[in-house]
């Protein structure tokens, strides 16, 4: 709901569980699979039709854990399936790591946790690549841009929640352009 | 392929994109067929909280538009419906649930009082095809069908679509049949899964069938006290529906019929039933103009009669052999074009007056140098005053128009140049302008004048009445007993 209230997304596939399974799935390099919590499309501006994944998160490890999982989600997705890997974006209700919280978007850190023993094998198969492989590093790089971490509250989400004259005016916007 | 089977394989598409194409495609089709009448406006978002995927448009009747929000949404995703009701708020949505099984799941009543609270609707894909389906087989269903499509109300599985569907065929068979036990077991089925004046509405239609047939209104289970009149749709299945002969049965529904609501039915070439219609509630027709269009020779089937009534151009018209008769409530609503031509000579104006007998009180001539604008002083003009006129003008002078005077004593103009009777100001009876209109604007022989009035019941008898008192002073016979080709004295 809140995604959808920004108007600047449409969180068109929701619940992995459900028949939204085939868009919201990937499989690791070892064949099990995983999925994100819901994707969609951008709405307006630069990114228009772009495709996201997001991944939704009440209750989180201080310890950065689910959002390493996220990352490493989120190289193997883009590895797979690179023409629907636009946007990645992590939704959480509280900070984590907060003594490195600025390098948490950046490309080293992308590396750092695609490279970890718990996540290599995974995301890359047998031929895990090297810490200096020029490839690696552009497509970490690469994913570093894609990534969105966004913390909210309770209040920021209920207040968000649209009232039913914002939702009568969308939507009658929306209907003229779609008429025009 | 099923509606069903269309949502999985689009669903197994890899690109997410062609995935809402197919799935939107799909029910927008299903949308359509519903509601027959409906526009169906793709806003391009898909599943989105408060964003509807479609809009369906439709015109509730004279110039009212009337619209509902479709948002689709997966079954499997259920439990949150009272939510997303509750985001909706009160723009009267259709929540439609993808359903990816075949098999139906019924909806919880906390569903069901959800969208009943906010009169809205939840129904399901494969209530959706069920209602769709449904619209090609039973003619009663098909209008309950469309009926649930604009003001369906609380959750529709495929189960109480179902319900809902062979509940309107029998609640019809049991108004046909004035039979109340039967209709007050069913009524609540159908009635159940509208809104409350949609409900009411069909009701009302319901009502009007069991007095048509026979029943008497206080008997009606419920009664209603018909307040309301037909709907397009309403009028649109009956005539659609078997061939009714009996004409107390049109003659109790039409009490409320009006011309601008028969321009909005669709007619296609000869209908019995609309012949039926008209003949039993001409009088309540008050047209204000008529207009008349030479037509191609039609290729009828041998049984269809010479003039018969129809519906074209958004009017209701009388088809003859050579031309239509469009009839409208005023010029505005006459939306076909005049067909420009000479007006009649004197000789030809005093024949047609002779066969309809009615007086002609004005007439303005046209000649190759003059006009004449000739007016009766009093009464009528004379067959002798028109012709003395009228010869002033030469071989050459044309009737361009004329004014007669109808059996209710109003003046009814004619205007031979763009074949049209009638204008802004009185209404008509139907009866009396589609007969001047014949008689005077087309060259009518008698045989056809004949048959035009034998489609307005008890029309002849006051038309002989009228010409028998008329007689002496025209020196004729009854007008219908001429023969084709009589010259009036010149």
């Amino acid at each position: 709901v809140w995604l959808d209230s920004t108007t600047r997304v449409s969180a068109e596939w929701i619940n992995p569980e459900g028949p939204a399974a085939r868009k919201l799935g990937f499989e690791w390099a070892n064949g099990n699979p995983f999925s994100f919590d819901l994707g969609g499309v951008m709405l307006g501006g630069d990114w228009h039709h772009e495709h996201f994944f997001a991944e939704v998160k009440n209750q989180v490890a201080g310890d950065g854990t689910d959002y390493r999982d996220f990352v490493a989600k989120a190289m193997r997705a883009l590895l797979s399936q690179s023409a629907r890997c636009d946007h990645f974006i992590y939704i959480s209700w509280a900070p984590f790591l907060v003594s490195t919280w600025g390098s948490l978007c950046t490309w080293e850190f992308v590396q750092e946790t695609a490279l970890d023993k718990k996540y290599s094998a995974r995301v890359f198969g047998d031929d895990v690549p090297k810490k200096d492989d020029l490839n690696l590093v552009k497509q970490c790089q690469d994913l570093a841009e894609k990534l969105w971490l966004i913390i909210l509250s309770d209040k920021q989400v209920d207040f968000l929640r649209p009232d039913r004259k914002h939702v009568d005016m969308i939507r009658l916007r929306i209907l003229e352009e779609a008429e025009s | 392929m099923s509606l069903n089977d269309e949502i999985r394989a689009a669903l197994d598409l890899d690109n997410p994109e062609d995935t809402v194409r197919r799935l939107k495609r799909a029910i927008a089709n299903e949308l359509r067929i519903l509601n027959v009448n409906a526009r169906v406006i793709d806003t391009h978002y898909f599943n989105h909280t408060f964003t509807p995927d479609f809009v369906v448009r439709w015109n509730g009747g004279g110039r009212q538009r009337e619209e509902r929000p479709v948002y689709l949404r997966f079954e499997s995703e259920r439990d949150y419906y009272p939510e997303d009701l509750e985001i909706l708020g009160e723009q009267n949505p259709i929540l439609l649930g993808l359903e990816v099984s075949p098999e139906d799941h019924r909806y919880p009543n906390e569903i069901d009082s959800a969208a009943v609270e906010k009169d809205a609707m939840v129904i399901s894909s494969n209530a959706v095809e069920h209602l769709a389906r449904e619209r090609t087989t039973e003619p009663f269903a098909r209008l309950v069908s469309s009926s649930i499509g604009e003001a369906g109300r609380g959750a529709i599985d495929e189960q109480r679509a179902e319900e809902a569907t062979q509940a309107a065929v029998s609640t019809f068979a049991a108004a046909r049949q004035v039979n109340a036990a039967e209709l007050s077991s069913r009524l609540d089925t159908l009635t159940g899964v509208l809104s409350e004046s949609k409900a009411h509405q069909l009701s009302s239609f319901l009502e009007a069938v069991w007095v048509g047939s026979g029943g008497v209104s206080t008997e009606f289970p419920r009664s209603l006290s018909m307040s309301g009149r037909l709907t397009t749709d309403q009028w649109q299945f009956l005539l659609e529906f078997e061939n009714v002969e009996d004409d107390s049965f049109w003659r109790g529904l039409g009490a409320g019929l009006n011309l601008e609501q028969l321009g909005h039915l669709s007619v296609h070439g000869f209908s019995p039933n609309l012949q039926a219609l008209v003949a039993a509630n001409w009088d309540r027709l008050s047209p204000r103009v008529a207009r008349v269009l030479p037509d191609q020779a039609r290729l009828d089937a041998p049984d269809v009669p010479r003039h018969y009534w129809s519906i074209s151009s958004g009017s209701l018209c009388l088809r003859g052999p050579e031309s239509t008769v469009y009839v409208a409530v005023d010029q505005q609503a006459l939306t076909v074009d005049a067909d420009k031509k000479d007006g009649p000579t004197v000789a030809q104006l005093l024949q047609r007056q002779r066969r309809t007998a009615f007086d002609v009180v004005e007439v303005l001539f046209v000649g190759s140098k003059r006009t004449l604008d000739f007016s009766a002083e009093e009464g009528a003009l004379t067959p002798e005053e028109i012709t003395e006129k009228g010869g002033i003008m030469g071989r050459e002078g044309r009737v361009k128009k004329a004014s007669i005077r109808l059996p209710d004593d109003r003046k009814l103009a004619l205007d031979f140049t763009t074949s049209t009777a009638g204008g802004q100001q009185a209404m008509h009876p139907l009866k009396e302008l589609v007969i001047a209109t014949e008689g005077f604007l087309v060259d009518a022989s008698e045989e056809d004048l004949a048959e035009v009035v034998s489609l307005l019941p008890d029309v002849q008898q006051q038309m002989l009445t009228r010409l028998q008192a008329m007689a002496p002073r025209l020196e004729l016979r009854s007008p219908l007993e001429l023969e084709s080709g009589d010259e009036p004295p010149v």
